[in-house]
């Protein structure tokens, strides 16, 4: 069995269709894998409390958590914080991904030191241009559902990640300005991502008996 | 682009604004003799490229200044590249002034003369340089959408911001930070474009 936790914020007043629509795109991968069991959380129930007691009964074995919300620095932000540096040890044993803004900078750093295995974020501003919202969760999500798929490890995920990015900003090119426009967002976001921790780790590591 | 000639020493038969006309069209060349309305003219078309050639002083100092109107575009805009002409030197302007034009990217000042080939110069270089920027690109684009879709979310970000095509404008003008990111990343965007074709072509 692998355990899987999505945080996704459907609450949100700008990016709520986004968010929604990201964790259906995940969420696609993770129902064709009979090993894994998913517990999704919504945007009313992205608390501290609630996310601490979602983690709590999986008595410290490793799992997948994945937070599609806003962020900053150092927290991951839905009506209220619901990841921070109050409750960073909860993740220790995670693979924890995050879509949010700025996470990279503080947030990834402090999970790795209180035990998280690996982190997959954004160390800057991530841009979403409006009217591409699918190009830009496929983007997103790219990492994760190569791993989730079991071949790759996962830095050969991310690795495949940024030439998916690179193909999806390729056929923008040939378009107008909106497109080009959403070509420039999506290079901010590649450039921004970043992966911490044990880059070796691949899906069966995440096995529990 | 529009080239405005804001000055009280050129009429519309100067030899300067026949030379200007010549080389950028009658329509394109714009002369205003008083400097309030001259000021208006900018800032009532801030869509438009433009290459301000601005006097220092009016009328003996009765009307608003060449550094009052520069300061009044740029509370505005940075997107108007203003040269600044007089007849007197550079060192008869106040240490004050000198940094009202230096700190906001004056792009040339300029001894007003009977030999306007160094003026006409700076004005094809001030010319030459709106072409290439990017701002100014992306200023001339937006004002040309409509309005309907200028005022609804363009891009919104995972830090909880969004913003309509209208606020980035008014960025790009202010030099704010989504402005300055979206030339950024057209920057980054050319550079990688060429890195990576190059990379294709190397393989």
């Amino acid at each position: 069995m692998i355990s899987t936790i999505v945080a996704y914020d459907d609450n949100d007043s700008d990016l709520g269709d986004y968010f929604v629509d990201s964790h259906e795109n995940i969420t696609v991968v993770l129902r064709a894998n009979a090993q894994i069991v998913n517990v999704s959380i919504r945007g009313l129930d992205c608390t501290e409390v609630f996310v601490n007691s979602t983690i709590t009964p999986l008595n410290g074995n490793r799992f997948i958590f994945i937070g599609i919300s806003h962020g900053n620095e150092e927290e991951l932000v839905s009506h209220e914080v619901y990841v921070s540096a109050s409750n960073l040890t909860s993740f220790s044993n995670s693979l924890f991904y995050s879509c949010a803004c700025l996470t990279g900078l503080k947030l990834g750093k402090n999970l790795i030191g209180a035990g998280c295995l690996v982190f997959v974020g954004y160390n800057d501003t991530v841009l979403v241009n409006v009217d591409y919202f699918e190009i830009f969760y496929n983007c997103q999500n790219h990492c994760i559902k190569e791993f989730l798929k079991g071949n790759e490890t996962i830095e050969g995920s991310f690795s495949k990640m940024i030439d998916y990015y690179n193909e999806e900003i390729d056929k923008l090119l040939p378009g107008d300005m909106d497109d080009l426009l959403a070509a420039t967002s999506l290079i901010n976001n590649r450039d921004c991502l970043i992966l911490l921790g044990d880059r070796k780790l691949r899906l069966n590591d995440f096995e529990i008996a | 682009m529009k080239i405005v000639v804001i000055h009280d020493d050129i009429s519309e038969t100067s030899p300067i604004m026949v030379m200007l006309r010549v080389q950028y069209g009658d329509d394109n060349v714009v002369l205003h003799t008083h400097s309030q309305p001259g000021l208006e003219y900018v800032l009532s078309n801030l869509g438009q490229k433009m290459v301000v050639l601005l006097d220092k002083n009016f009328y003996d100092g009765k009307e608003k200044s060449g550094i009052k109107v520069f300061e009044e575009i740029r509370a505005k805009t940075s997107l108007v590249s203003v040269i600044l002409t007089s007849v007197s030197n550079i060192s008869d302007i106040g240490e004050e002034n000198l940094k009202i034009l230096i700190n906001n990217d004056l792009f040339a000042f300029e001894s007003f003369t009977s030999d306007y080939s160094k003026i006409i110069e700076l004005i094809d270089k001030a010319v030459e340089g709106m072409d290439l920027r990017i701002d100014a690109v992306l200023e001339e684009w937006i004002v040309k959408q409509p309005e309907e879709k200028r005022e609804r979310q363009y891009i919104t970000t995972k830090g909880d911001k969004s913003y309509t095509l209208n606020e980035i404008l008014e960025s790009i003008r202010q030099r704010t930070e989504i402005g300055r990111s979206l030339e950024q990343n057209i920057l980054k965007l050319a550079v990688d474009l060429l890195t990576r074709k190059n990379m294709k072509l190397d393989d």
